[in-house]
C-alpha cells in the first residue's frame, strides 16, 4: 500500500524534527566548535542536560570525586554551595529529628561514590530492617509494579531490538551499529576509498538497497530484504512499513526516531549538516539525506530482528508485551542478567534458569533471587547509611527512624544527589565570578602624552590574552580584541585552488568573493613537485601499493619518517627547503570590477581557451594562430557574429571541420552566451564597492573602540596552527573564520583601511585616520606563539626604520607567552623564554605529538569591555577578551552585534569542550591514539565505529583528570546595566541562552561601581570590591 | 582388589586412573567435586595432587595404555575443550580445561625415558590453573563472583592483575615456552607416529583451547566501564606473580628440553 | 494581450526562523509545488515574544516568509507535512484563496495529477 503525499512528507518532517537533539557534525577540515546540546538550547540547562544525558547515553556532568578534587583545591565556593543546599532542604519533608543539611554535606563531601539506588526490588522496610538488625520482613514482591517497570524500561519509544537484546541477550543493537556504519562509509566516502560504492548518483537509499539483496555478509548473517524492500520502494514508505511491521504505535514514532538517530550521532550529524550545507559538491553529486538514513537503519533492524525472530526469539512489540504479561519472572530475571543487574553470586543460577525455560525453575529461581537480592541490596544500603550517620552523629536518630520516615530521608537523598550536578557547577562559577571580580579595574586609562608605538588588533580567542598581555609588558603598545574574522565575511579564493573558502563564522554566509593573484608566473617545476607529492600520498591508500612500492621507493618513505621522528624540526626546514613549498608573494584583489573590467577579464580568458582548443584540435602551433582567427572563432562561438568564411580560409580547413571545431569550442570549452554571462555574474560578486569597505573599517574601530589617537603602526593579527598529523588541526584554528586561520581576513582589512580613498570616506563617518598610520597583516601562529608579520612591502619608507624594533618586540612578546604556556604543555624545562619557544616549534613539527598545544582548553570567561578593565592581572589564558567602548555606541548597535556574533561563537566553544571533558567517551571523541580518518571528513575509534564528534582526550584532559575546568562561558559586559539590559532583551539568541542560564551573566557598571550577576531568574547586584571600586566619574578620561 | 592376575592389575590401575586423569564419564566425577569446594585454597591442591595420582597410577601400570583409553583420552579432550567455549563461570572453566589438559597426559605415557616426566609435565599443567584460581579467588572477594561478562573492563580498572591474568591464561592454552606446550608437543609427536585423525584431533583442542581462552579474556579484561571503587593488586603481588609465572617459563623450557 | 483569465489557487505563507528555511523549500520540492519566493529580514511577534528584524552576525536568527501559490489538492499534503515542525517550532502559516492568470507556472495539467516528487 503506497503512501499519500502528505504521509510521506509528514515522515519527513518528523524525521527533520527528530533529528535536532542530534549537533551537526562539519567536515573536520573545518572543525567547528558547537554545543552537543544545541538542538536542546530552549530548555534550561538544568532540564536540558537531563534530556542530553538520557538521548546520549551520557554524563552532563563530572563525577563526584572530580569536584570533590577541585574542593580540596580550593577552587570551589563551598559557602556558594552550603546556601543552595539549605534552600534545598527547606523545600523537602524531613522528619524533624534529621539534620537534612549535615545529612546532604556529608554526602555531597566525604563519599566518594553516589549513594542512592534505585531498583524494583530495594524497599525501606527491608532497610529498615537491616539497619535495626531484625529479620526482613516477608513482603511479597508485587508483580505488577515489576511488569509496569519492564514495560517502561523496554517499550515505548525504546528501539525494539535493544528491548530484545535485553530480555535475549543478543547482539542486534551492536550488529545494527556496525552494518550501518558500514553502509555510511561506502555510501558517503569523498575520495579516501580506492573502490568507491557503484549507483550512488541515484540516493542513498536507492543505492544501498541495490546492493542489499546481493550483499554476501548480509546473506550470512541471515538477512531477508526482498519483503521489506518490496512493500514500498520509497524510503518513506519502507520507514512506515517497518514501524508497523514491528508494531511501534504511532504516538511514538518521533521519540524512536529520536532515539535512533542518537545511537550513532556522529552519523546522523554528519548527514544533518550535509542535508543543508548549500553547494557542498558530494552533496549534489551523490544525495542523501537523513530520511534515507534512517530507511537504511529501519531495514536493517529489521531484517536482524527478523533473523533473530526465525530462531524464536521475540520480533514485534507484541509478542514482547506479552511475554511481561504472561511471563513476568521469566522477562524480569533476564533483564537483570542480560543487563548485567544481576546479583554475582545468582549470576550462573539465573544463567542456567534462563537458559533451560522450564517454567517451574524460572518460578523458584525467582523466588530466591528477589529475595537474596533485596537483602543484599538492604544490607548495603543500610551499611552506607549507618556509616554516613556515625560521621555526622546521628546514628541513634537513623535507627530510630520508622519505615515512613525512613523512606522520605531516601527520597531526599535521591534528589540532592540527582541536582547535585548543579550544585558543584554553580559552586565552581561562583568561585570563579569571584576571582573575577577581584581582578577587575573601572578606572579608566591614564592619559596619554604621545601616541603609542603600535597598536594591535588581536582575535578574541584565548590564546590572544597571553600574547597581548607579555607584548603591553615589553612595550608601549596597545591591543585590542576583535572577533577574528574582523567583521568582514569574505569567500575566499586561494591561488591555484578552484573552490571557495568562507572566512566567517558558520552562521553567516559571505556574499563577496576575495580573489588571490600572483605577479610571479608560476612555474612549471612546482606542478611535477606538487604532482610528485599527490602521488606519494595517494600510493599509500591504494591497496596494491605495498607489494610493489617498498622496493621502489620504500626508501624514499623510510627517509620520511625516520626524518619525522627523529628530528622533526631540522628535517622540516630541509624538507621545505628542498621543495620550496613557499608560496610566491601575492596580493589579494578585494576591489570591485566594472563592467568593462569584467568583460576584458572574460574576453581574456576566452582567448587563452580558444587558443588551447584551436592547438589541440588542429595541432597548430602558437605563433601560427593570429589574432584574427582567435577574435573571428571567439565571436562565432558566441554567436556575436558569423565568421565562418572568412575563418576557414584563414585555417585553412574544410567549413565542416571548421564548424566541428566551433561546436567542440562551444560545448566542452563553453564558449557560449549562456556560460559567459553566468561567468559575468561570477565576476560580479568579487571585491567590495569603496562604500563597503569603507563600512567595514569604519564598524570594526567603534566596535573596539579605537577610533582616535592611532599609533603608527596597526597590526592586524590573524591566528592559525601548524600542525603535523593531526585530523584536529582545524580545531585549533579560527573558528571566526570557520575554522581556517585568520591571515587572509587580516589582509583584507589591512588593504582596505590602508586606502586613501577608504580613509576618507570613513573621516567621513567620524573616524579620522591620520595619514601616516600603516595597517599591517600579521599571523599568530598559536602552537608556536611566533608572530610573523606580512605585505611588508606595503609599509612607507619612513615606516622602515621602527620595523626592526617592532619586530624584535613581537619576538620578545612571542618567546614570553611560550614560556607561560609550556609548562603545563610538556615535561621538558625550559630554563629561558627562548628554549621554550623552541621547544614551542618543535611541537608544531612533530608528527607523533598528540598534544602540540592546549588550544581553547581552559577557556571560561568573556570580556566584553575596555583592555584597562583586565589589563594589570593575568587572565592565564582563560578569557576570550572583545574589545568595546560603551560610550561610542549610545543606539547599542555594536553592542548588539558582538552579542550575536562574537558571544555565540564563545559560547559553542564554551560549550564543546565543557561536555568533551565531563564526559569524553560520548560527547567528546575519546583518545586520539585510536583515531582513523574515515572518508576524508571524520575521524572513527579503531577499525569501524560511529563518527566520533567532539574534542579528544588529549585536548581536555591531561593523565585521565580534566585540564579543561567545565565551567558555563562566565560573560562580562562593562556598560551601564539598563543599556547592557536592554542590548541583551533586543537579541533573541542571547536573550534565551541568558534566561536558559547557558552562559552566566554579568554587567558591570562602571558608572555606579555596582556588578550585576543574573542568578536563578533575577538580576542581583551588590558593589564591587572597595579597593578597585574607582569610579569613573571620578577621574577624567 | 589387587588380583596377582597381571591383566586385572593392569585394568584396576587403569580404571583408577581414569578416575585421576580424567576420562568421560568419570570426569564428571571429577567435576562436581572440584565445583563443590568452596574456597580456592582446597581447590589448588586438588588440581595439583589429582593429576599427580593419575600419574603414579599410570606409570605403575606396565604396560602401555590400550588403544581405547588413548581414543577416549582424545575425545575426552576435546569435548571439555569445545564445552569450554560457552562457559562463563571461571571455576567451571578452570574445571573443564583441567580435564582437557590432562586427558592429554594419556598419549605421551610411554613418550618419555625417565619416571619422571610424567609428573613434572603434570605439574606444569596445574600450576598455572591453580594460579587462575587465586586469580579467580581474588574476583570473587572484590566482585562477589568470577563470571565473564558480568563486569567488563578489568583492563583499565586493574591493569596489573590484568596483566598477570592473561599471561596465565596464555599459560593454560600451551603457549610456547610454557610446561602445556611440551605436553602439546610430546602429544603430536606420539599421534601423528600413529595416525593423520589424531593428530586433526590434537590441532582442534588446540584450537578450542585458544578461542575458550580468547573469550574469557574478552569477557574480562576487554570494555569500557569503569569501576572507581575496585583497587588493583599490589605491586608487591605483582611481582610474586610475575616470578612464578617466570619460573614457570624457565620450568617449560626444561620440560622441552627433556622432550629429545 | 490575449483574453485574462483567472483560475483560482491557495496561497500558503509559511512564517519561521531562517535556519529552517532549507527544510521548507524542500519539502514544497518535494511536494511538486513549482515556484516560491522569500521574503526576509521580517519582524514581528508571537507567543515567544518579539522578534526583532536584522541582525547583523547571525542569519539563521532571522525571521523569513515564504510565499507559495499551489493548487487546491496540494494544500493538505503540505500542511500535513508541516504539522510535526509547527508542534516545535514557532512560526505560523497562512492559507488564503487568490487567483492567478498564468496558471501554468502553478500547477500541471489538470488532466494529470501531481505526483509526489520523492527519489
Amino acid at each position: 500500500m503506497s503512501l499519500t503525499l502528505g504521509e510521506k512528507l509528514k515522515v519527513r518532517s518528523m524525521i527533520h524534527v527528530a533529528a535536532e537533539p542530534v549537533p551537526f557534525f562539519w567536515p573536520m577540515r573545518s572543525f567547528i566548535h558547537h554545543n552537543p546540546l544545541h538542538g536542546l538550547e530552549d530548555l534550561p540547562f538544568d532540564k536540558a542536560t537531563e534530556k542530553g544525558s538520557e538521548i546520549f547515553h551520557a554524563r552532563a556532568f563530572l563525577p563526584r570525586s572530580s569536584y570533590q578534587a577541585y574542593l580540596a583545591e580550593n577552587r570551589v565556593d563551598q559557602a556558594k554551595i552550603d546556601t543552595l543546599l539549605e534552600d534545598f532542604i527547606e523545600q523537602e519533608d524531613l522528619p524533624g529529628t534529621i539534620d537534612g543539611l549535615a545529612w546532604c554535606r556529608q554526602l555531597l563531601y566525604q563519599e566518594q561514590t553516589p549513594l542512592s539506588k534505585s531498583d524494583p526490588l530495594l524497599s525501606a522496610s527491608k532497610i529498615q530492617a537491616a539497619l535495626t538488625g531484625e529479620a526482613p520482613p516477608e513482603v511479597e514482591v508485587d508483580l505488577e509494579d515489576l511488569r509496569k517497570g519492564l514495560h517502561d524500561q523496554l517499550l515505548g519509544e525504546r528501539p525494539l531490538g535493544e528491548a530484545i537484546d535485553d530480555l535475549f541477550g543478543s547482539k542486534i543493537t551492536a550488529d545494527l551499529n556496525e552494518l550501518v556504519v558500514k553502509s555510511c562509509l561506502d555510501f558517503y566516502d569523498e575520495g579516501q576509498s580506492v573502490w568507491k560504492m557503484p549507483m550512488r548518483e541515484q540516493g542513498f537509499f536507492n543505492a544501498w538497497k541495490k546492493l542489499a539483496q546481493r550483499n554476501i555478509r548480509f546473506t550470512l548473517l541471515g538477512l531477508r530484504f526482498q519483503s521489506i524492500l518490496e512493500a514500498d520502494g520509497t524510503a518513506e514508505g519502507t520507514i512506515i512499513h517497518v514501524l508497523r511491521t514491528l508494531g511501534i504505535e504511532q504516538e511514538h514514532w518521533a521519540g524512536y526516531f529520536t532515539r535512533e538517530l542518537a545511537q550513532l550521532h556522529g552519523w546522523s550529524g554528519f548527514i544533518r549538516w550535509r542535508e543543508q550545507a548549500k553547494d557542498y559538491h558530494f552533496s549534489k553529486i551523490f544525495p542523501g539525506d537523513l530520511v534515507d538514513f534512517v530507511a537504511v537503519r529501519m531495514t536493517l533492524a529489521l531484517a536482524l530482528i527478523q533473523a533473530h525472530g526465525r530462531r524464536g526469539l521475540a520480533s514485534t512489540v507484541g509478542e514482547i508485551e506479552d511475554m511481561i504479561n504472561d511471563r513476568t519472572e521469566d522477562a524480569f530475571l533476564r533483564c537483570e542478567f542480560h543487563k548485567r543487574r544481576v546479583l554475582p553470586t545468582m549470576a550462573h543460577k539465573l544463567d542456567v534458569a534462563i537458559s533451560r525455560s522450564n517454567d517451574d525453575l524460572i518460578r523458584i529461581t525467582f523466588a530466591e533471587y528477589t529475595k537474596s537480592k533485596s537483602i543484599e541490596l538492604a544490607k548495603q544500603q543500610a551499611l552506607r547509611l549507618r556509616k554516613l550517620a556515625r560521621a555526622i552523629d546521628q546514628e541513634e536518630q537513623l535507627a530510630a527512624l520508622d519505615v515512613p520516615d525512613l523512606e522520605k530521608l531516601l527520597k531526599v537523598l535521591a534528589k540532592v544527589e540527582r541536582q547535585e550536578g548543579m550544585f558543584w557547577l554553580r559552586g565552581m562559577e561562583q568561585y570563579a565570578m569571584q576571582q573575577l571580580g577581584k581582578q577587575l579595574n573601572l578606572a579608566p586609562a591614564p592619559k596619554r602624552d604621545e601616541r603609542p608605538f603600535a597598536q594591535a588588533l588581536f582575535c578574541i580567542d584565548t590564546r590572544s590574552e597571553r600574547l597581548r598581555r607579555n607584548l603591553e609588558s615589553i612595550g608601549d603598545y596597545q591591543t585590542f580584541g576583535i572577533a577574528g574574522f574582523f567583521g568582514v565575511p569574505v569567500s575566499f579564493i586561494e591561488l591555484g585552488k578552484g573552490s571557495e573558502t568562507h572566512l566567517c563564522p558558520v552562521i553567516l554566509t559571505p556574499k563577496n568573493v576575495v580573489l588571490e593573484i600572483t605577479t610571479d608566473t608560476l612555474s612549471e617545476e612546482q606542478d611535477t613537485l606538487t604532482t610528485l607529492d599527490k602521488a606519494l600520498h595517494g600510493l599509500k591508500e591504494s591497496v596494491v601499493s605495498p607489494f610493489v612500492t617498498v622496493e621502489a621507493i620504500g626508501l624514499l618513505f623510510g627517509l620520511e619518517m625516520i626524518g619525522k621522528t627523529l628530528a622533526p624540526k631540522g628535517y622540516s626546514k630541509w624538507r621545505n627547503k628542498l621543495i620550496n613549498s613557499e608560496k610566491p608573494e601575492t596580493l589579494l584583489l578585494l576591489d570591485k570590477l566594472d563592467k568593462e573590467q569584467a568583460e576584458s577579464i572574460l574576453q581574456t580568458v576566452q582567448r587563452a581557451l580558444i587558443i588551447k582548443g584551436v592547438k589541440h584540435e588542429l595541432h597548430l602551433a602558437a605563433d601560427q594562430i593570429s589574432d584574427e582567427i582567435v577574435q573571428g572563432l571567439r565571436e562565432t562561438a558566441m554567436g556575436l557574429n558569423d565568421h565562418t568564411s572568412s575563418l576557414a580560409t584563414l585555417l585553412k580547413i574544410e567549413p565542416a571541420r571548421l564548424d566541428a571545431l566551433i561546436k567542440h569550442l562551444r560545448e566542452d570549452y563553453r564558449i557560449n552566451r549562456e556560460f559567459a554571462d553566468g561567468q559575468m555574474d561570477q565576476l560580479g560578486r568579487i571585491g567590495f564597492t569603496l562604500d563597503e569597505q569603507a563600512n567595514f573599517v569604519a564598524t570594526a574601530l567603534s566596535a573596539i573602540g579605537l577610533t582616535e589617537n592611532f599609533a603608527r603602526f596597526v597590526i592586524i593579527t590573524g591566528h592559525g596552527s601548524f600542525t603535523d598529523n593531526n585530523p584536529y588541526e582545524s580545531a585549533l584554528d579560527c573558528g571566526a573564520c570557520g575554522g581556517n586561520h585568520g591571515l587572509v581576513s587580516a589582509r583584507v582589512i589591512a588593504q582596505m583601511a590602508n586606502r586613501a580613498q577608504v580613509r576618507s570616506r570613513v573621516r567621513k563617518m567620524g573616524i579620522t585616520i591620520p595619514e601616516d598610520v600603516c595597517f599591517i597583516p600579521a599571523l599568530h601562529n598559536t602552537t608556536t606563539d611566533e608572530v610573523k608579520l606580512h605585505d611588508l612591502d606595503r609599509i612607507p619608507p619612513s615606516h622602515l626604520f621602527y620595523l626592526d624594533w617592532l619586530r624584535k618586540g613581537l619576538t620578545g612578546a612571542s618567546h614570553l607567552a611560550a614560556q607561560e604556556r609550556l609548562p603545563s604543555l610538556s615535561e621538558t624545562h625550559a630554563e629561558t623564554a627562548i628554549d621554550a619557544f623552541h621547544i614551542a616549534q618543535r611541537n608544531s613539527t612533530d608528527w607523533s605529538q598528540v598534544r602540540p598545544e592546549w588550544g581553547l582548553s581552559r577557556n571560561c570567561y568573556f570580556i566584553i569591555g575596555r583592555r584597562e578593565l583586565t589589563r594589570h592581572h593575568s587572565l592565564d589564558g582563560r578569557s576570550f577578551l572583545q574589545s568595546y567602548d560603551y560610550r561610542i555606541d549610545p543606539k547599542r548597535r555594536l553592542l548588539e552585534s558582538i552579542l550575536t556574533g562574537p558571544l555565540v561563537v564563545g559560547q559553542w566553544i564554551n560549550m564543546e569542550h565543557y561536555f568533551s571533558a565531563v564526559d569524553n567517551e560520548q560527547f567528546g571523541s575519546g583518545s586520539k591514539v585510536y583515531h582513523n580518518v574515515a572518508g576524508k571528513f571524520g575521524v572513527m575509534t579503531g577499525n569501524q565505529s560511529d563518527l566520533r564528534t567532539g574534542l579528544p582526550a588529549q585536548t581536555v584532559l591531561k593523565n585521565g583528570k580534566p585540564f579543561h575546568q567545565p565551567v558555563r562561558l562566565m560573560t562580562l559586559i562593562e556598560a551601564p546595566i539598563e543599556h547592557a539590559q536592554l542590548a541583551i532583551e533586543a537579541v533573541s539568541s542571547v536573550r534565551n541562552l541568558v534566561r536558559n542560564e547557558w552562559i552566566r551573566m554579568m554587567v558591570i557598571d562602571p558608572e555606579t561601581g555596582m556588578i550585576h550577576t543574573y542568578e536563578a531568574g533575577h538580576w542581583e547586584a551588590r558593589p564591587l570590591d572597595v579597593s578597585h571600586s574607582e569610579t569613573a566619574k571620578t577621574q577624567v578620561v | 582388589m589387587f588380583y596377582s592376575d597381571g591383566v586385572n592389575l593392569m585394568d584396576s590401575k587403569i580404571l583408577a586412573a581414569a578416575l585421576f586423569l580424567p576420562l568421560f564419564p568419570l570426569s564428571i566425577l571429577f567435576n562436581v567435586l572440584f565445583e563443590g569446594l568452596r574456597k580456592p585454597l582446597p581447590r589448588i591442591v586438588v588440581l595439583l595432587a589429582w593429576p599427580q595420582i593419575g600419574a603414579w597410577l599410570l606409570q605403575e601400570a606396565n604396560s602401555a595404555p590400550p588403544d581405547w583409553a588413548v581414543h577416549l583420552a582424545l575425545s575426552t579432550s576435546l569435548l571439555y575443550g569445545f564445552r569450554a567455549l560457552v562457559l562463563r563461570e571461571l571455576t567451571h572453566w578452570i574445571s573443564f580445561l583441567a580435564i582437557s589438559s590432562w586427558s592429554l597426559l594419556w598419549l605421551i605415557v610411554g613418550f618419555f625415558d625417565n619416571t619422571e616426566a610424567l609428573h613434572l609435565l603434570a605439574l606444569g599443567v596445574s600450576l598455572p590453573l591453580a594460579i587462575l584460581t587465586l586469580l579467580g579467588g581474588q574476583l570473587e572477594k572484590k566482585f562477589g563472583a568470577s563470571y565473564a561478562g558480568l563486569y567488563n573492563g578489568l583492563g583499565h580498572a586493574m591493569p596489573r592483575f590484568s596483566g598477570v591474568f592473561v599471561f596465565t591464561i596464555l599459560a593454560i592454552l600451551a603457549t610456547p615456552v610454557f610446561p602445556g606446550f611440551t605436553t602439546m608437543t610430546a602429544a603430536f609427536l606420539e599421534v601423528t607416529k600413529a595416525s593423520l585423525a589424531g593428530s586433526i584431533m590434537l590441532c582442534l583442542i588446540w584450537l578450542t583451547w585458544g578461542w575458550a581462552g580468547s573469550r574469557l579474556i574478552q569477557g574480562f579484561i576487554i570494555g569500557k566501564e569503569h569501576h572507581e571503587e575496585i583497587e588493583d593488586i599490589s605491586s608487591g603481588l605483582t611481582w610474586l606473580y610475575a616470578l612464578i609465572l617466570t619460573g614457570l617459563a624457565a620450568f617449560g623450557i626444561f620440560t622441552l628440553g627433556q622432550l629429545s | 494581450m490575449k483574453n485574462l483569465n483567472l483560475h483560482p489557487l491557495k496561497k500558503l505563507e509559511i512564517i519561521l526562523a531562517g535556519e529552517h528555511q532549507a527544510f521548507v523549500t524542500d519539502l514544497l520540492d518535494r511536494a511538486g509545488v513549482k515556484g516560491y519566493t522569500i521574503i526576509n529580514n521580517i519582524s514581528g511577534k508571537g507567543s515567544h515574544g518579539f522578534h526583532a528584524g536584522h541582525v547583523t552576525f547571525n542569519e539563521d536568527d532571522a525571521l523569513i516568509m515564504i510565499i507559495a501559490a499551489v493548487p487546491e489538492e496540494l494544500t493538505k499534503p503540505i500542511l500535513e507535512g508541516l504539522a510535526p515542525f509547527y508542534d516545535k517550532h514557532s512560526g505560523v502559516v497562512f492559507v488564503s484563496e487568490i487567483q492567478v492568470t498564468r496558471v501554468v507556472k502553478f500547477k500541471d495539467d489538470s488532466s494529470t495529477s501531481t505526483e509526489d516528487t520523492s527519489k
